[in-house]
């Protein structure tokens, strides 16, 4: 079954993301929530999504370490990353890169751009 | 020696010795006077200030010529005296010799030849003397200035908070400030002497060795100071350059360590400001634009559909509810680029961007910055023309933000034409090239045409109800274009159209 998970520490912003993202639970895809770098890593080893979407400015552990984490140590490299971030022009791509992130998206984002790459992603 | 500047004072009891020694020395050019005795010799010396030495006789009345070196040794007065006597008992001689005569001439058959060279020997001896005595005035009074100035030198060093080090041209340490002590943790025992690659490490040592190969030029290096602190190393040659000499003499280096750990933090600060504001601002400002976008998307798929076909008051409700969710959507979206322009433009002028050089061709820019705004042609229906001069060279510079350029410059063109075409040209001249932008629109009035280029002035449309711009468009790009060491203009015709141009160098040159 098709997972999605989406990680970011203001709440608003994880119900946006779902309330964008509900026409594919109407096609089968699980929409799962963390709200902290901690919790996103254990729910990423326990239900193994395919997509994450994962805030990069988060308390405690950011966004690049999660990533780092997902990608280099737990070596999952069938997660496609989306790395959000509300830095525009100061986004450090190359820390992104270095990370492991497939992709960035800055905040505000399109919500068609989400699902598409959703979709994409997942091939439905 | 000219010894017509000399006078004589010449003493004798005897008139006849007097008139013939007189007329030899003028003769040789002295100046003379005379005196028949001790007593009034001492007269005229102490009333004629010109006299330079004192010829005088031995056995003279009322004052002998050994009871006037007396006299005149007494009272200190420093002038020489030569006896000429007929006496030559050997006790009379040596008492005039030690106490104070310069030499005793015996009253001879030569004495006509040999007075002028003695006496200029003596007054040779007189003058050297003199110039002796000014020579260790003159001395005592440097020492004492150098000595001021080392006491203040030492002061400042000693108390300056900047680290200092000194070595010589072996590469020995000759000073080495408290402060710099402190600041690299250096060992209380004498370090002055020693050779400072013992003393320095890492990159202080790298920057010493440079200063003794090149021995001219400034060295600077951020070095991390112990006790987790930042510092900033400059080093240079010392160089001497006498009078005498054409070359420089290089004598040694220094290096001057400065603190900069408070000033990092600033810069930490403001950085960490930067982001802290953009993360704040932006994050409420995805939740404001996201949920109307779905609002607006679940009444149009969802619950306008249930309506019908409406009419009236409910037709109109629609309506405004979709157009009013619209005006939020949009100057959200205004919101969000002003925010990205606002930290633009502070991040510019604190001169915080980190600019990227690279290898650019102005075709492939142009192209770029083509397909970013392509839509906005499309939704005006106004036709693009390139112009672009054959084998261009590259150029070199931040190629994000040289399209950020072309995307403003093309934007705003579309914006201000109602109809007709955008040109885009870009030519060489030499060691710069030339890219505009030319559209057939409104215009801008000769007395707004300085205006556009300053922080949030926006000229022209003021009673549209379009949404306007950042104010900050034009501004960002003259700070992109002279950044790259171009220059950014425009010649505008009110009514008739605008043209926007700017120069960069090409690669190889500034």
């Amino acid at each position: 079954m098709a997972k999605i998970l989406i990680v970011d520490d203001e709440p608003h912003i994880r119900l946006l993301l779902m309330q964008t993202l509900e026409e594919l639970e109407d096609e089968g895809v699980e929409l799962i929530m963390a709200d902290n770098g901690e919790e996103a890593l254990e729910t990423i080893k326990a239900e193994r999504p395919q997509l994450v979407f994962l805030d990069v400015m988060m308390p405690k552990m950011n966004g690049f370490d999660v990533c780092h984490a997902v990608k280099n140590e737990m070596a999952m490299k069938d997660v496609y990353i989306v790395l959000l971030t509300a830095k525009g022009q100061e986004f450090d791509k190359q820390k992104g890169n270095q990370a492991g992130a497939d992709i960035y998206m800055t905040k505000p984002f399109n919500p068609d751009e989400v699902v598409e790459k959703a979709r994409e992603v997942l091939g439905i | 020696m000219k010894t017509g500047d000399y006078k004589i004072l010449l003493v004798d009891d005897d008139p006849f010795v007097r008139e013939l020694l007189s007329a030899v020395l003028e003769d040789n050019g002295y100046k003379v006077t005379t005196a028949e005795n001790g007593k009034e010799a001492l007269n005229a010396f102490v009333t004629d200030p010109s006299i330079n030495l004192i010829l005088t006789d031995m056995n003279m009345p009322e004052m002998s010529g050994q009871q006037l070196i007396n006299k005149l040794m007494e009272n200190v007065f420093d002038i020489p005296i030569i006896v000429l006597s007929g006496n030559k008992e050997i006790a009379v001689v040596m008492e005039a010799l030690n106490s104070g005569a310069e030499d005793y001439l015996i009253k001879d058959e030569f004495i006509q030849d040999t007075i002028d060279i003695k006496i200029k020997k003596t007054l040779e001896k007189q003058a050297l003397k003199k110039r002796n005595l000014q020579l260790i005035a003159d001395l005592s009074i440097k020492t004492i200035e150098l000595e001021n100035a080392l006491s203040s030198q030492t002061a400042i060093i000693n108390n300056m908070p900047d680290g200092l080090l000194v070595t010589n041209a072996e590469g020995m340490v000759t000073l080495a400030n408290p402060a710099i002590k402190e600041m690299l943790n250096l060992p209380d025992r004498d370090i002055i002497r020693k050779s400072y690659v013992h003393i320095l490490s890492g990159m202080l040592n790298e920057l010493m060795e440079k200063t003794g190969r090149e021995k001219d030029g400034v060295f600077t290096t951020d070095i991390a100071l112990p006790g987790g602190r930042a510092g900033r190393a400059v080093a240079t040659a010392i160089r001497k350059k006498s009078s005498r000499d054409l070359e420089y003499e290089y004598i040694g280096s220094l290096v001057m360590v400065r603190d900069i750990t408070a000033e990092k933090e600033v810069d930490r600060m403001k950085n960490d400001f930067i982001s802290i504001v953009s993360h704040e601002l932006r994050t409420p400002l995805t939740s404001i634009i996201g949920f109307t976008k779905l609002i607006r998307k679940k009444l149009e798929d969802v619950l306008f559909p249930c309506m019908g076909s409406p009419e009236g008051k409910l037709l109109k409700a629609r309506e405004q509810v979709s157009s009013n969710l619209g005006i939020i959507i949009s100057e959200g979206e205004r919101l969000a680029t002003l925010i990205n322009d606002v930290l633009d433009i502070a991040k510019m002028e604190a001169g915080k961007i980190e600019w990227k050089t690279e290898t650019l061709s102005v075709c492939g820019l142009i192209d770029r910055a083509f397909d970013a705004t392509s839509s906005l042609f499309q939704e005006k229906r106004l036709s693009f023309r390139k112009e672009i001069e054959d084998g261009l060279p590259d150029i070199s510079g931040d190629g994000d933000r040289l399209i950020q350029v072309l995307i403003n410059l093309l934007s705003n063109a579309v914006k201000f034409t109602e109809k007709g075409r955008v040109s885009c040209r870009a030519f060489s001249d030499g060691d710069t090239i030339t890219l505009s932008v030319e559209d057939t629109g409104i215009g801008i009035a000769k007395d707004d045409i300085e205006l556009v280029f300053e922080k949030f002035k926006q000229v022209g449309d003021a009673h549209t109800d379009r949404p306007r711009g950042t104010g900050l468009g034009l501004p960002i790009c003259k700070q992109i274009v002279e950044y790259h060491g171009g220059r950014l203009w425009v010649e505008s015709e009110l009514g008739k159209g605008s043209v926007f141009s700017f120069t960069i160098p090409t690669a190889g040159t500034g």
